[in-house]
């Protein structure tokens, strides 16, 4: 029979009743699948599918996602996998039910564990006792030898439970295979079944599949043609269609197939370890004799009676959620870090509970910050607890290394972090396949970088394309449609998952790139949206640099300073923090943060968790800052829509600023249910992605209206809303961040040299560089001290004057570009045998490379032993390797050498050490810049507003917040720094200037607010050739 | 330390002496030793003038971090510098033409120059990459003085379009490192002097050693021979001392001289004037003996060969072989003369033969068919493709090989005869594929199929069909397709 289906236009006749697709891939089959998988399930919804099996090669990856899907449209879905054994033999399992979902994970994890990150091998051997699992198997045509061996074998192995899948997808032999797969299939006695093969739900993803395979292949289009599929056939077929090409009894089988696999993603219970409740003791009660203790050790003299109501209720919400084990696993954890004198700090809605103050999680004093504590968990939001703790960065992998030993590898392993393309990577990978060359696809890259939203067709022509050619149209299009597809699985930062038996029967897991480390396959949302727990294990820059800083002040001081024993509220601090005179401290160091300061001007702790939260793109888009700005200076201004509003937000004069604070008045204005008020908040968090904001729009604004709440205040809560929706803040981890932002700033006032010492010790770090950190500190009156082989230990380290007791801060040799750390360790224990008496001996004793020689000259370390750059340079290159003990040293003449200019000396600092101590290099072009009439940082911040003015700087930092317009340069010359507003036009006139310049010229006009002062730049212009002479005039003959 | 030699440079007369040339007497013994760097040399080899106002440059490697190695005018005018990355230059200027270096582009044409030199002396030597050192003091008295030499020279480089940078001095060393520096003439007297005068870049020292001296604050050649010549040694080698002598005449230099690649050329005059070329062909052997000859002497094959027929009146003829494969055997390149000699009609009777060859080709075959072993009927289908080409010319014989391509327009290629191409596999295609489908009006009788073919469609060839194969009421199978868009029917191929 020949049936010549239409391509375009099928008739809308009735097709068979039921058919289920069982072969569908979606893009976590990583390059291959073109569609999402929630795509998928509203196409087989569309075409009125009975069942849609998702199965991604050797993963479950999608299947979160699938399943949310297929349950909000109501469609069957089933879970499964496609695998590609080492004979070439391709084979489909169905999940029958929670047994075989558990036994298709652990193969899935078998298959990917014996194997480098992101492959598989798998063998027949692997399959022996895999019950409660459906398996098809889709005979290759072009092996036809092989075929009679591997039916026999599937036929022994699984039984009445496999079939032969025939995918019949217009090769122009589909009807001589069906007729070879109909005998193969009666000699065997194994049932033949549709199948679809599928890898896209339309056919108009067809351009984009090939793309994947060129992409895969990692060559253009046009020399991977013959490994492009034939044609389109391969999506999701209406069943008018699918009739016309298969006998009826093989859909009908689809339907049969389908009905016997039950299982369903809700079915999964997650059990909590055993191992953290001692023997004997229930977790309850455990967990009530450890805070009972901690309270104990919180409040020697007694806790309050609001405190001890407050752990009472805490107590009994918790144990009728039955979340125990959660909080004993946490406190575990952090109970193993203490113990090695690791700093952490718990963050998140359940970590600002009296419970966690008491077993030490967090440091936040519920008597002192009762107001935080209107959202801890609530039992109506079946939300899992959320506590994420910080760990100093340098120490965060021995915390790891617990938790894999105390609950193996098969019941720990971290959450993934999907990655999915982004516009730059799309760029690129689109653009190779379509076969520009690496250039091409560098400089539209490259125009990505700064200006999104398109490519503009001026940045299409310089790369040599016609913007209305056909390629320039594919790149477009393809773009569109790759950005946001998964492109691999990474590890999540820090998210373990910790089960009671095997985790593998829950999920798979697979290897990491990073060797020892083992990943599920589902990220953080997953993790959610099914109910399994996970608990944060993250890395901390600043909780490594105020440890450290800690030390050394306990250790010069002979102190015993602790994060929680840093008095509080000292106004001192607050004074510094209201001047924005903030480098290298914690949140409040950035630009946006600097230009809030001096305007919020903090005065006490919940100032600052304000601080922290306020400046983020969610509440200055839902224009919230300048309210709340305005009610600070004139409290006249703060009213209320009502009572239960002002409940919620009196302690933000009226302005909702945190995440709880709309959760709250959604609950108590809007009448939602505690429920309805958490979907809405994870609706914040993806409606960017979805778009599914509307439902909660109507009802939010009803529900304002119901209870007599005016428009304009509904309209102004939406637009909160939308802004918190990518950048929203919880109050509960704003509140963490407070402490180590207060901590900090406590140090960097009362030991400035401890402080900046530390965070040296912690690069990198943070928004501002070592030149940066060393000159605020010097500016600050820190003595620092240059490195030196003499002096300089690997780390920088404090040297205390012994009559005045003032720290002077002595650079490491740690900041030494591309010196070994084993060199200068042999160094520094030759040294501690006995000081150097000269470039010899030290190379006859440290036995230091010529490599070594070369980074100790160019880092001027060697000065105290052998003088300018220039003579320690002739004396390094001429030590020889030690041929044998005692040899003398060669006696030379010594050459006439003339020092390095100021200038030179400056360029090889920066070059070497990342910083100088000499002049800033502006300094000695100041003539040169002052006859072009350019001020300095200090002039300019006398200048009056609205003043035009000319200034010039390095260029220390280019920053562009969230979806902000404007681009924040920061410029810093000899005397401080001047902040530049550079408005989208005037960044697009002089983009090559404005993305390339080192040094930076702007004349603009000067606005200031307050103390706050920026220049909104008119001209930029390019002075990098100037510092270029200093750079040039050592490098003028290359 | 060995006694300074005298330096007797033929200096330029000065303007004033230019009058009275010939007062200055040369002694036969004058060494003089011109260099000509070639700074473009990348660019020109391609094809392009340095001095081209369009922004050109020459990249090493393919890759945005590819270092730019060579530049046009324009290119300098717009802020491009050599080592700057193609990346960097591509964002600098939009309308820069970017072109991928080619090595052996530029040995052939440094080998041509060296060819082209040497009629102004026998004692050329290149400097690969870019460089050309010709020994001229014997040539003064021959080109009429110094000075006359040296404009030639320079005329005729810019004649060829190429912008060089011409230097002479004493020492081929010296005149190495002054045409680096773009200086003219070395002054013997203070050669030292002068060199001394030159940056430290000059010497093209590799990137380490060069960051030392720097390190050292050292910029100058003069700077870095005061340094103490012991220490200098031990730090950087005796290399770096031993140049500046040999730049100052202190130390020899021995070059390594040109010489042209080898090549066969012979003629024979005719007894008498022939014109059947049957009765020629017994002469063309003897010197395909002779070439054969010096084939073996050479350990050398050859690619291709000329054989030139002399007329007395009419102008010569010329015949072109190329061989598929390097060879020396005697037996083969006669056979393949005499079939080429069977179809040969000259135009007149010839009275002389000359025979020459291309250049002499290592016969060493390269490693990667070393590993193969050729069956003997490979190197009979050889021969035999040979033979078919000499007989129908190059372009009539190739092999036919299928592509990777769903698409039937492009499931095939030409290729060189003997290369084997990759399977393919398609469903049932026929032998004869028509040129262009021809439209059918009316749906045919179908027999099988169909198979959908959606392809090309990130090129010029896309297309959309349903092929089938139909039968025709006398019996014949046609391939045939509906093309998606049009909704028509096409025949596209006949089955035999």
């Amino acid at each position: 029979m020949i049936n010549t289906p239409h391509p375009s236009s099928l008739p809308e006749e009735e097709g068979i009743k039921n058919y289920a697709e069982l072969h569908a891939l979606s893009n976590f089959s990583f390059l291959r699948g073109a569609s999402h998988p929630a795509e998928l399930v509203d196409r087989a919804v569309e075409l009125g599918y009975t069942a849609l099996a998702l199965t991604d090669e050797c993963s479950v990856a999608g299947l979160v996602r699938a399943h949310l899907a297929a349950k909000e449209k109501n469609l069957h879905l089933i879970a499964g996998s496609e695998f590609s054994l080492d004979d070439g033999t391709k084979l489909i399992l169905l999940a029958e039910n929670r047994r075989g979902y558990g036994l298709l994970c652990s193969l899935i994890t078998r298959a990917r564990r014996r194997s480098e990150k992101g492959r598989y091998s798998i063998s027949r051997a692997d399959f022996e006792g895999l019950s409660h699992c459906l398996a098809l198997w889709t005979p290759d045509p072009t092996r036809r030898e092989s075929w009679r061996d591997t039916a026999q074998w599937i036929k022994s192995g699984f039984g009445d439970r496999a079939w032969i899948a025939v995918e019949l997808l217009l090769s122009g032999e589909d009807a001589p295979q069906l007729a070879q797969l109909q005998q193969l299939g009666q000699s065997f006695r194994l049932p033949l079944v549709a199948s679809g093969d599928v890898h896209m739900h339309v056919r108009a993803r067809r351009r984009l599949q090939d793309t994947l395979t060129a992409i895969r292949l990692k060559q253009p289009l046009s020399a991977v043609r013959g490994q492009l599929y034939a044609n389109g056939e391969r999506h999701l077929r209406s069943r008018a269609r699918l009739a016309r090409l298969y006998p009826p009894a093989l859909l009908a089988e689809t339907g049969a197939i389908a009905a016997r696999c039950t299982f369903s993603l809700d079915e999964l219970r997650y059990e909590y370890p055993e191992e953290i409740t001692p023997a004997g003791l229930t977790p309850a009660a455990h967990l009530r004799a450890l805070t009972d203790a901690g309270a104990a050790r919180r409040w020697p003299n007694g806790a309050s009676k609001s405190v001890r109501e407050q752990i009472e209720r805490e107590l009994a919400l918790i144990a009728e959620l039955r979340y125990e084990p959660y909080f004993l696993t946490v406190h575990d954890i952090v109970n193993f870090a203490r113990s090695r004198g690791i700093l952490c700090q718990g963050r998140g809605s359940a970590a600002n509970s009296a419970i966690c103050y008491c077993l030490g999680i967090t440091e936040l004093d519920p008597a002192q910050s009762n107001l935080l504590f209107e959202r801890f968990i609530s039992k109506e939001r079946a939300e899992p607890p959320d506590i994420d703790v910080d760990f100093e960065h340098e120490r965060r992998e021995e915390v790891i290394q617990y938790i894999y030993k105390k609950y193996s590898r098969e019941r720990a392993a971290l959450a993934a972090t999907l990655i999915t393309y982004h516009p730059k990577s799309a760029v690129r990978d689109v653009g190779k396949a379509l076969g520009l060359d690496a250039l091409q696809v560098d400089k539209l890259a490259k125009a990505l970088q700064w200006w999104d939203g398109g490519i503009a067709p001026e940045r299409l022509r310089e790369a040599g394309l016609d913007p209305s050619g056909t390629t320039a149209k594919w790149l477009l299009h393809l773009v569109g449609e790759l950005i946001g597809f998964p492109r691999h699985l990474s590890q999540h930062v820090g998210g373990f998952v910790i089960s009671r038996g095997p985790l593998a029967e829950l999920v798979p897991v697979e290897n990491a790139a990073m060797p020892e480390r083992t990943v599920i396959q589902w990220d953080k949302d997953d993790l959610d949206a099914v109910g399994l727990l996970k608990v944060d294990v993250l890395a901390l820059g600043m909780l490594t640099a105020l440890k450290k800083a800690l030390d050394l002040v306990n250790s010069i001081r002979g102190n015993t300073l602790t994060l929680s024993t840093i008095p509080a509220e000292d106004s001192n601090v607050y004074d510094m923090l209201q001047r924005a005179d903030t480098i290298g401290l914690f949140q409040v160091e950035s630009r946006a943060q600097m230009a809030m300061l001096p305007r919020l001007k903090p005065k006490t702790y919940y100032d600052l968790v304000i601080q922290v939260a306020i400046v983020r793109p969610g509440p200055i888009q839902g224009d919230m800052v300048h309210p709340f700005l305005a009610r600070r200076r004139d409290p006249s201004l703060i009213d209320y829509p009502g009572p239960a509003i002002e409940k919620i937000l009196k302690r933000t004069l009226g302005v909702p600023i945190f995440q709880e604070q709309v959760m709250q008045i959604a609950i108590d204005a809007a009448d939602f249910t505690p429920g309805e008020a958490d979907q809405l908040r994870r609706a914040m968090g993806a409606w960017k992605r979805t778009g599914s904001l509307g439902p909660f729009q109507r009802k939010l604004k009803e529900g304002l209206r119901r209870n007599g709440y005016s428009e304009a205040f509904a309209n102004q809560l939406y637009r909160q809303i939308e802004g918190f929706g990518e950048y929203g803040f919880p109050e509960s981890h704003s509140a963490s961040f407070a402490l180590l932002a207060y901590a900090s700033a406590w140090l960097k006032y009362y030991e400035p040299a401890a402080f900046t010492c530390a965070l040296l010790n912690s690069q990198p770090m943070g928004f501002y560089a070592p030149a940066q950190l060393v000159g605020d500190a010097r500016r600050h009156g820190v003595e620092v001290r240059p490195v030196d082989v003499m002096a300089s230990e690997w780390e920088c380290m404090l040297e205390t004057d012994p009559e005045t007791k003032q720290p002077a801060l002595r650079l490491g040799l740690c900041l030494v570009k591309g010196l070994s750390e084993q060199a200068a360790h042999r160094m520094l224990a030759a040294r501690a045998d006995q000081l150097f008496t000269s470039a010899e001996d030290l190379g006859r004793r440290a036995d230091l490379d010529r490599r070594d020689w070369r980074c100790l000259v160019d880092a001027d370390a060697l000065k105290s032993l052998s003088g300018h750059r220039h003579r320690s340079a002739w004396q390094a290159l001429g030590i020889e390797p030690p041929l044998a003990l005692g040899d003398a040293p060669v006696p030379e003449a010594e050459p006439l050498l003339t020092p390095p200019t100021e200038g030179r000396d400056i360029v090889a600092d920066y070059a070497s050490v990342g910083l100088t101590l000499n002049r800033h290099p502006l300094a000695l072009l100041r003539k040169r810049l002052a006859r072009e009439r350019i001020k300095t940082a200090t002039a300019v911040s006398a200048e009056p507003n609205g003043r035009l003015v000319r200034v010039a700087g390095l260029v220390t930092h280019r920053q562009r917040p969230g979806n902000a317009q404007v681009t924040f340069v920061t410029l810093e010359d000899e005397t401080g720094y001047v902040n530049i507003i550079v408005r989208p036009s005037i960044a697009e006139q002089n983009r090559r200037t404005f993305i390339a310049s080192q040094l930076l010229g702007v004349t603009g006009i000067i606005q200031r607010e307050g103390n706050v002062l920026h220049v909104l730049a008119g001209r930029l212009a390019d002075y990098s050739a100037l510092l270029g002479d200093l750079v040039q005039r050592s490098r003028d003959f290359r | 330390m060995p006694q300074p030699l005298p330096l007797p440079l033929p200096l330029p007369p000065a303007p004033a002496n230019q009058a009275a040339p010939a007062a200055r007497p040369h002694r036969k013994s004058t060494r003089c030793w011109a260099a000509i760097e070639l700074p473009a040399l990348p660019l020109e080899a391609l094809g392009e003038r340095a001095d081209n106002a369009q922004p050109i440059a020459v990249i090493e490697g393919v890759t945005p971090r590819a270092p730019l190695v060579a530049l046009s005018a324009g290119a300098r005018a717009a802020g491009l510098y050599i080592g700057m990355t193609a990346s960097a230059a591509g964002a600098r200027i939009d309308n820069l033409s970017l072109r991928t270096r080619d090595l052996a582009r530029e040995a052939a044409m440094l080998d041509r120059l060296a060819a082209w030199s040497q009629r102004f002396t026998s004692v050329v030597s290149p400097e690969p990459p870019a460089m050309l050192l010709l020994e001229i003091g014997g040539s003064f008295k021959l080109f009429g003085g110094i000075e006359t030499l040296r404009k030639r020279l320079k005329a005729e480089l810019a004649a060829q379009g190429l912008a060089a940078q011409l230097a002479l001095a004493p020492t081929p060393r010296a005149a190495l490192w002054l045409a680096r520096a773009g200086m003219e003439m070395g002054d013997a007297h203070g050669l030292a002097g002068q060199l001394g005068t030159l940056p430290l870049a000059t010497l093209r020292l590799p990137e380490r050693t060069a960051r030392d001296f720097e390190r050292l604050g050292v910029r100058t050649l003069r700077e870095v021979f005061r340094l103490p010549r012991d220490g200098l040694a031990r730090r950087f080698g005796p290399a770096l001392l031993r140049d500046w002598d040999r730049a100052l005449g202190q130390l020899p230099e021995a070059r390594r001289q040109w010489q042209a690649e080898h090549h066969f050329a012979a003629e024979r005059e005719l007894p008498i004037a022939l014109h059947e070329t049957g009765r020629i062909e017994v002469f063309v052997n003897d010197l395909i003996a002779e070439l054969a000859a010096a084939l073996r002497r050479h350990d050398a094959g050859i690619d291709s060969l000329t054989l030139v027929f002399e007329h007395s009146r009419l102008p010569p003829t010329a015949v072109r072989l190329r061989l598929l494969a390097i060879s020396r055997d005697l037996a083969h390149l006669q056979r393949l003369v005499h079939t080429r000699l069977e179809r040969l009609h000259l135009p007149a009777a010839a009275v002389a033969i000359r025979l020459h060859s291309g250049f002499f080709k290592s016969m060493i075959p390269d490693a990667a068919t070393l590993l193969e072993t050729r069956p003997e009927p490979a190197a009979e289908r050889t021969a035999l493709v040979e033979t078919l080409r000499a007989r129908l010319g190059r372009a009539a014989v190739c092999s036919l090989a299928p592509a990777a391509d769903p698409r039937p327009e492009y499931a095939w290629q030409r290729v060189e005869p003997g290369i084997q191409a990759s399977e393919a596999i398609w469903p049932r295609r026929p032998i004869w594929l028509l040129q262009k489908p021809r439209p059918l009006s009316e749906r045919p009788r179908l027999i099988s199929g169909p198979e959908r073919i959606e392809a090309g469609w990130w090129s010029e060839g896309a297309l959309g069909r349903d092929y089938y194969i139909a039968r025709t009421p006398v019996g014949a199978q046609w391939w045939v397709y509906r093309e998606h868009r049009s909704e028509r029917w096409f025949l596209h191929g006949y089955f035999a």
